[in-house]
């Protein structure tokens, strides 16, 4: 009988954590269950709100998607949830939203790529970024950072090329398709001539860990990424790409102070519904989005890791998006940019 | 035919049979150069080397001895296979507590020696573990009935 | 002294009723996940990020470790009992330590994996709190041509892991490399051997091959046996602890294993995956009899656990001290500090010491535990195995079903197991061993991704490779591996081994 009394006790603990592990998860699913409300613009929020978030848990895109979430919990008192949909460099889970019921209850957490490059990459996208969204606001932007080994003998932007001039080897640059440092490149070649040999990656991590062994000499990614690696000393940040200087890094010069005013892409993040959702409905949403943006405590949150608050309207983020997705389609163009993963 | 080991001409046929349909499928494949691998220079190595390794083996296997083969039955394999393959394709039509159902079912069926009773009273109890621990238990998103 | 000083402070950190408690819940949730392929550690972690955010960073990342080394513990044992690898490090505890269960020793072999681990996770939590800085210094030195070179040998050993047919062996290792191919290419995104099916843009996946060559394949053999019993039966269980004998049999197997997994468990580009394998290819190398391994040698599973739960501590090192995540695991757990406002970097130990010295602190309290969890599970474990046959296969088929779905939420995966259960039977059939063909399938990718990188920067030229010094000496040992395993010569010391049982 000692037996049946040992193997019951197993089957409870194995129970007792299945319990409180689908507890957890099943917060996520509530939200997807709840029922449509009829009268939507009157008294939205009254159920849980879904953000879905189209990168792994843990870098940029989420933490921004849990940004938001966290300020609407708060403001209308409902359970918002952050929801990974990750896949297709993000395409996968825009699709989604804009395929959504456009309630105001679904919202996607949109980046670069898959609202401004995608619709030039991929030719068969299951979305159209111009058409499928009404955009709610946006929350920051993260500039993308020049640096390299600090044993390379080049302090600035200037230096480096003329490093790269003098030198007859290539600078070892490494490089991961498809994001905001792509992009930049390119344009840096078209403007500096820079003799690089590209390494590809598949992600910032193995790439930042092959710059500090130099075993590369050049590597591009976003501020959030890079700070600690820059405040460590392990890496030599040349230039930040952007208009201002960063107030984290502000010993650190601009590409346009290094006179390159064009070499400039910046990875941002904002909130998109799907196309259809009542105009009320995005207004309510931006307005709490935007008050909560513009506190100290939210500012500090994204300024500490690097980012800048934007805190724009539905109209200004939808102009932006208008500007962004025919601009990209040139600079794809006019540099033979193909769609790698 | 004269074989010193069957099993190891048969390997060897296998080995080289997929080298041969890895360097078939994998013609179209950039090669690209040495210091500029295209997607198709490993591969078409590693199938060109598999390829000559099948061969060696296959035509070793007519003096070199080695193992004779096993015995085989080709019932539980084709029953397993086609009821794990059953599952696949029905779990997200007719829900896990079904699918599951046919799978036990189809997994008893491969072997000897089965009392209906207790192939019923299995796959009943393995459905419900199903339907509990992993669909409302882990909250892994299964459709759970087939309504 | 500092060190002491340090960990003093860890522990402080560590025995707080709350951190206990979340460090106990990581662990047993890990060993709760181990133990079910499929949901791994990283899918356990990604599902509980979200809810860490209110523990606070020391909290959470204590109990995100627990789960990724409790789930080393927990996937031992479905390697042991049921032949199921859930980790890529335990395909080669599934070589002895299977055949230990089907002998009637499951008992000695999960106790053996449990010492094994636990003394390995404290040997690695001291080097970490003692070195990970000058450890993290020297992994640096690894670059592209280091990293080809070490995986080259790694496969070359895995021969040596094999026990039949050299030739055979090879050619497995070559159709696992060939099938870590499928996919979409990471330099030109081309799709290679997909057949126009998105679900393969990503590769096979891990468990979903492992599920059907080692699991499914194994019940298709079980059944082939007259009246689809297996050999095992409550009276073949002796003893569930180990003898005095065998006790000094995994001692220095153990010790081995463990300086070999926390080494290489240092290098962020994969060298963790090697553990295991290069543990045991030691242990069969320098054996007096190296038949017995792969017919339930207990050292076999002493030095491949010892070394993965080693490697699987150590590897910790770049990203405590680098800010560097070396596999998805450690990737999450960024992810769950960032989430915290806390940006892990080189100066995490100065800036966050009550988190570093409580992380480490807490992986030693967490090991303990873990084997306290851990030996009386083995009772409950052996009793389940000894259900009868007709009832234990088709409950290991659906887990294998489930957690094939669960890897991505889609059907594909368990088609994927239905396809490598079948060609696992062929490999059975035709006597070609499955853990060269899985060594091959998980070092693929990264041999390929590595070659084509230092060739890259090797502008094409292969001899650049003598300014790599390190990288040289791995060639040099992989070299004089082949040739000590295709010199005729040494074929018949093999055999001569071979027929010393």
């Amino acid at each position: 009988m000692n037996h049946r009394r040992a193997s019951w006790k197993t089957w409870l603990i194995a129970l007792g954590t299945a319990l409180t592990l689908g507890s957890l998860a099943s917060n996520g699913q509530a939200a997807s269950n709840g029922q449509a409300a009829g009268n939507a613009q009157a008294d939205f929020p009254n159920k849980p709100i879904k953000i879905i978030a189209t990168y792994q848990p843990g870098g940029t895109n989420d933490i921004m998607a849990r940004l938001a979430a966290d300020i609407w919990s708060k403001a209308f008192n409902v359970p918002v949830v952050v929801e990974n949909r990750t896949g297709s460099s993000g395409n996968l889970g825009t699709g989604l939203v804009a395929k959504a019921k456009p309630d105001g209850y679904t919202l996607l957490a949109g980046t670069f790529g898959p609202i401004t490059t995608s619709p030039t990459l991929y030719p068969d996208l299951p979305y159209d970024p111009l058409k499928d969204f009404a955009p709610v606001g946006r929350l920051a932007t993260v500039p993308n950072v020049i640096f390299v080994n600090p044993s390379l003998p080049a302090n600035s932007l200037g230096e480096l090329i003329a490093l790269s001039k003098r030198r007859a080897e290539p600078l070892k640059f490494g490089i991961v398709y498809g994001g905001t440092p792509q992009f930049l490149v390119a344009k840096l070649q078209r403007t500096t001539h820079l003799n690089l040999l590209e390494i590809p990656y598949k992600g910032g991590t193995s790439a930042l860990n092959d710059l500090i062994g130099n075993h590369l000499d050049l590597y591009i990614d976003n501020l959030p990424l890079v700070l600690p690696q820059i405040r460590g000393g392990t890496v030599k940040a040349l230039a930040v790409a952007s208009q201002q200087r960063s107030p984290q890094l502000p010993d650190v010069p601009t590409t346009a102070e290094a006179g390159y005013p064009d070499v400039e892409v910046s990875a941002w993040h904002g909130i998109l519904a799907p196309a259809g959702t009542p105009p009320q409905v995005i207004e309510k949403l931006n307005q709490t989005l935007v008050a909560a943006l513009h506190t100290p405590e939210v500012r500090e949150r994204i300024e500490r890791q690097g980012g800048t608050v934007i805190a724009d309207s539905p109209e200004q983020f939808a102009a932006f998006i208008r500007s962004e997705v025919p601009r990209w389609a040139s600079v794809i163009h006019q540099n033979n940019i193909t769609a790698n993963e | 035919m004269n074989l010193a080991s069957k099993t190891n001409f048969y390997a060897g046929l296998l080995f080289a049979g997929i080298g041969l349909a890895a360097l078939v499928l994998g013609r179209g494949y950039a090669m690209g150069t040495a210091a500029r691998m295209g997607p198709g220079y490993f591969p078409t190595l590693l199938a060109g080397l598999l390829l000559v390794l099948g061969l060696v083996i296959g035509v070793r296997a007519f003096w070199q001895e080695g193992p004779q083969p096993r015995p085989f039955k080709p019932m539980p394999l084709v029953v397993m296979t086609v009821s794990v393959v059953l599952f696949a394709l029905l779990v997200d039509r007719l829900g896990i507590a079904v699918a599951t159902v046919i799978l036990t079912v189809g997994a008893r069926l491969a072997a000897p020696q089965r009392r209906w009773l207790e192939v019923v009273l299995l796959a009943l109890a393995l459905s419900a573990a199903a339907v509990v621990i992993f669909g409302y238990g882990l909250g892994i998103p299964f459709v759970l009935w087939p309504f | 002294m500092h060190m002491l000083d340090n960990l003093a402070m860890g522990f402080g950190v560590i025995f707080t009723a709350n951190n206990l408690l979340y460090c106990l819940f990581g662990a047993i949730l890990g060993t709760l996940v181990g133990i079910l392929p499929g949901l791994g550690p990283a899918a356990t972690i990604a599902m509980l990020l979200p809810s860490t955010y209110a523990l606070g960073p020391q909290a959470s990342l204590i109990m995100l470790a627990g789960i990724y080394y409790g789930a080393q513990y927990g996937g031992s044992t479905t390697a042991i009992l049921v032949n199921l690898p859930g980790e890529s490090s335990s395909v080669v505890t599934c070589l002895d330590g299977h055949q230990m269960a089907l002998q009637g020793r499951a008992g000695q072999a999960l106790a053996t994996a449990a010492l094994g681990s636990f003394f390995a996770g404290c040997f690695a939590t001291l080097l970490i709190a003692a070195f990970a800085p000058l450890l993290s210094e020297a992994a640096l030195a690894f670059g592209p041509a280091e990293y080809f070179s070490l995986i080259l040998l790694g496969l070359i050993a895995a021969v040596i892991l094999a026990s039949g047919d050299v030739l055979k062996a090879i050619a497995m290792v070559t159709l696992g490399l060939l099938l870590g191919c499928v996919g979409a290419d990471l330099n030109s995104n081309a799709q290679r051997f997909t057949f126009g099916l998105p679900e393969l843009d990503d590769g096979l996946d891990f468990v979903a091959v492992a599920m059907g060559v080692f699991g499914i394949s194994e019940i298709l053999v079980n059944l082939q046996q007259p009246g689809g019993a297996r050999t095992v039966n409550r009276d073949s269980i002796k003893r569930l602890w180990l003898s005095r004998e065998e006790f000094k049999q995994i001692t220095w197997p153990t010790i081995r294993g463990t300086l070999i997994g926390s080494l290489l468990g240092i290098l962020p580009g994969g060298g963790a995956l090697l553990g295991s394998f290069a543990s045991y290819s030691i242990e069969k190398k320098i054996a007096r009899a190296p038949s017995r391994f792969g017919k339930g040698a207990i050292e076999g599973v002493a030095a491949p656990e010892s070394a993965n739960n080693a490697g699987a501590q150590t590897s910790f090192i770049p990203l405590l001290t680098l800010g560097i995540p070396s596999n998805a695991v450690m990737a999450l757990m960024v992810g769950a500090l960032m989430v915290q406002g806390i940006a892990p970097g080189p100066q995490l130990i100065s800036e966050q010491p009550a988190l570093f010295w409580g992380v480490i602190a807490s992986m030693w309290v967490g090991n303990a535990m873990l084997i306290v969890l851990n030996l009386p599970l083995i009772g409950i474990w052996i009793r389940l195995l000894s259900a009868p046959y007709k009832l234990l296969y088709p409950t290991i088929l659906l887990i294998c079903c489930i957690g094939a779905y669960s890897l991505e939420n889609s059907a594909f995966s368990i088609l994927v197991v239905a396809v490598f259960g079948v060609l696992g039977y062929v490999f059975y059939l035709l006597e070609c061993e499955a853990a060269p063909f899985m060594l091959g399938f998980i070092l693929g990718p990264l041999l390929e991704e590595y070659l084509r990188r230092s060739l890259l920067i090797a502008r094409g030229n292969p001899l650049e490779v003598v300014n790599h010094p390190i990288a040289l000496v791995f060639l040099l040992v992989s070299l004089a591996l082949v040739l000590l395993i295709l010199l005729p010569n040494f074929r018949r010391v093999r055999v001569e081994a071979f027929q010393e049982e």
